[in-house]
């Protein structure tokens, strides 16, 4: 008995070992990867005057619950973005990830006259239409490695995430008080209602 | 396909992943294989069926199991030819303003041991399992590369 202790103990730890180190290698891998070259390429290539804007990867994620009985379905949906962003001014590029490719298509432009409100919170920011209707919820977070098929990117990006974590309080206070918005929160259950 | 409907140039082009088709086949041998094995050696076979119902029950079961077995073979010749104007899937044409959005998605479910991916469009899903590259392909003709 006790040696079955052991074997599966040792082969825990072997394991943790090797996630660990994968970890570390993507991550370091991430800090100039072809990856983050790419996206910064992209948004330089599609957004006008693109290198006055700060380059960063992002994401987003729905996770949604549906079937019914015996019978779950969870469904999660991924998007991939090159971000690009100046004071005032964001574009987003949608990517595609496949066997190797990156791909990407047209931007989708969010001037701060655009949006009708701007949540922004540790980690992602919340952008709203005018009519106060959630538009996206948009993730550029520091570390991103190539954990599974659906996270298929080595790309550390410490500055860029903290700039566009700037760049969102920015937008918050600027979009928020031009539309006379003091109170989120409430803002939120109001646009419920309509 | 619609006689006035221009197909225009070829822009990509996407086979059968005859490689996982053979994978899953073989999957499915082995497991029916050891499902039958052991029913023998449960129930060692002494002489025929009791009667022609039993036989005729026996001989279905048979043929559900072959059936099942070789199914993945169907999809040998998948493909799909992807076109300025819309993308040929099987035999079909479908323009790219029938299909609307397109988007692809993997389902995993309990019952199955292996992943499928659909393509989604506005006019249907399609099953794109057993196609090699469906998705790369897709972007490589309808988006911009880096």
């Amino acid at each position: 008995m006790t040696t079955y202790i052991i074997i599966g103990v040792i082969a825990i730890v072997v394991l943790f070992v090797i996630v660990y180190v994968k970890m570390s290698i993507d991550e370091k891998k991430g800090a100039d990867s072809e990856e983050k070259r790419k996206i910064r390429n992209i948004v330089n290539k599609v957004v006008p005057n693109g290198e006055s804007y700060t380059a960063a990867y992002g994401t987003r994620e729905e996770l949604t619950l549906g079937g019914g009985g015996r019978t779950v379905t969870t469904t999660t949906k991924y998007w991939y973005y090159a971000v690009g962003f100046k004071p005032g001014d964001l574009y987003l590029i949608p990517l595609s990830f496949a066997g190797g490719d990156v791909s990407y298509s047209e931007p989708i432009h969010f001037g701060k006259g655009d949006l009708g409100m701007v949540e922004a919170k540790k980690g992602y920011t919340v952008i709203y239409d005018k009519d106060r209707k959630e538009i996206l919820t948009l993730y550029v977070v520091e570390s991103n490695t190539k954990d599974d098929k659906y996270h298929p990117v080595n790309i550390q990006q410490k500055e860029e995430a903290e700039a566009f974590a700037q760049f969102s309080q920015a937008l918050m206070q600027e979009v928020n008080a031009a539309n006379g918005i003091t109170d989120i929160k409430a803002a939120k259950k109001e646009a419920k209602k309509n | 396909m619609p006689e006035n409907v221009s197909m225009g140039r070829q822009l990509a082009h996407a086979y059968a992943n005859r490689g996982k088709i053979l994978f899953h086949t073989a999957i499915r041998f082995v497991l029916a294989g050891v499902v039958v094995l052991a029913g023998i050696r449960g129930n060692p076979l002494k002489g025929g069926p009791v009667n022609f119902l039993a036989g005729l029950l026996a001989a279905c079961i048979a043929l559900a199991a072959l059936a099942w077995v070789f199914f993945p073979l169907i999809h040998c010749r998948d493909c799909l030819d992807f076109y300025e104007t819309g993308i040929t899937i099987g035999k079909r044409f479908w323009t790219l303003e029938t299909l609307g959005n397109i988007s692809f998605m993997d389902v995993r479910s309990n019952f199955s041991m292996f992943e499928r991916t659909y393509m989604c469009t506005e006019a249907r899903r399609f099953n794109v399992t057993y196609i090699k590259d469906a998705k790369k392909n897709y972007n490589r003709a309808y988006f911009n590369e880096i």
